[in-house]
């Protein structure tokens, strides 16, 4: 019976499993390819066909989704990591992971206005080591000396400790505490008259704030130009509370409100 | 009432608020206290004036008597 190029057993070329019949300028066999290899076009063949290892069109499922060898030609699907997250190697492939160390995230960028005496970020993440809070620009509306206080979690209760040393101009000062309501940051932040070109600045440094284990270690530096005067604070203190720290307040002890100041805070790996 | 202006990172919302009648006393202590501080650096300095001049000598002869 006639069947065109439809080959009938008697004259067929196929032979092995996996066998194609094709066609190049007359009837033509292609053998299977090796495993795990595709079947795609190629007009470098007389063909036109060819088996070649298989590229990217599968396993994808989510949106940031990457595909890697996860050994020689064998393909495996990387899901996206999370936000924040960084790719790295382990174990000889890709992976995402959080940076281990040596990094800065930006958390937060508040900028106070002159329409309250204390500024409280809440919501903090607990998913940094440490916290770094910095204000630049920081001035008080008041007309006379006060200081700048760092609370957390809205304790105002005598519950830190404080070694603090003050310098005004070229004269040092210095004091402790082992009961106090607040970590002093800044000594006299500058009034509402001083210079915009010179206002203050403060760097405060919570340490494990998100142990529930250990008391929290604050470091906190800062110095203003006040009143024509410069002035500089170190303090070093201990919230006694091993809860986890989720807030940080920045309070204006001069009675007044905080005039000026754009706090950055840090989450540090 | 004192303000209050707080940044929920979790919502991103900042808003200002009435400070509650607790948070009002602390800050009106903090207030008291910074008063306080700036008084005794104030008296501290008058007193050292005052004590140099019976003295008859200046703070940097001072210094040089402590060192």
């Amino acid at each position: 019976m006639a069947t065109g190029r439809v080959p009938t057993t008697a004259n067929s070329p196929l032979t092995v499993k996996g066998d194609l019949f094709t066609f190049s300028t007359a009837s033509a066999k292609l053998a299977v390819g090796a495993n795990d290899t595709a079947l795609v076009a190629d007009s470098t063949q007389s063909t036109g066909l060819a088996y070649k290892t298989k590229g990217v069109f599968n396993g994808l499922t989510t949106t940031g989704d990457t595909i890697y060898s996860s050994s020689g030609t064998t393909q495996a699907r990387l899901g996206i990591g999370s936000t924040g997250q960084v790719l790295t190697v382990a174990s000889g492939v890709p992976s995402w992971a959080t940076p281990s160390s040596g990094g800065l995230t930006v958390i937060d960028t508040s900028t106070v206005a002159n329409t309250s005496t204390t500024l409280t970020i809440s919501s903090i993440p607990a998913t940094y080591k440490h916290l770094l809070v910095v204000g630049v620009g920081l001035q008080t509306s008041g007309a006379n000396d006060g200081d700048l206080f760092v609370r957390v979690n809205g304790d105002s209760g005598n519950n830190y400790t404080l070694q603090r040393m003050h310098i005004i101009t070229s004269t040092v000062s210095g004091y402790g505490s082992a009961s106090i309501s607040g970590i002093s940051c800044m000594g006299s932040m500058a009034r509402t008259a001083d210079s915009a070109a010179s206002l203050g600045e403060v760097a405060i440094y919570i340490y494990n704030y998100a142990s529930t284990s250990d008391y929290k270690a604050i470091i906190a530096q800062g110095g203003s130009m006040n009143n024509g005067a410069t002035t500089w604070v170190s303090s070093r203190g201990t919230w006694r509370n091993t809860a986890a720290v989720t807030s940080v307040s920045l309070v204006d002890a001069n009675g007044t409100n905080l005039k000026a100041g754009t706090y950055i805070t840090y989450g540090w790996n | 009432m004192a303000k209050i202006t707080v940044k929920d990172l979790a919502t991103g919302e900042m808003y200002d608020r009435d400070m509650t009648a607790e948070e009002n006393e602390a800050w009106l202590n903090d207030v008291q206290n910074a008063k306080d501080k700036e008084a005794a650096e104030a008296k501290a300095a008058t007193d050292k004036a005052a004590l140099l001049a019976k003295l008859g000598i200046t703070a940097d002869e001072a210094k040089l008597l402590l060192s």
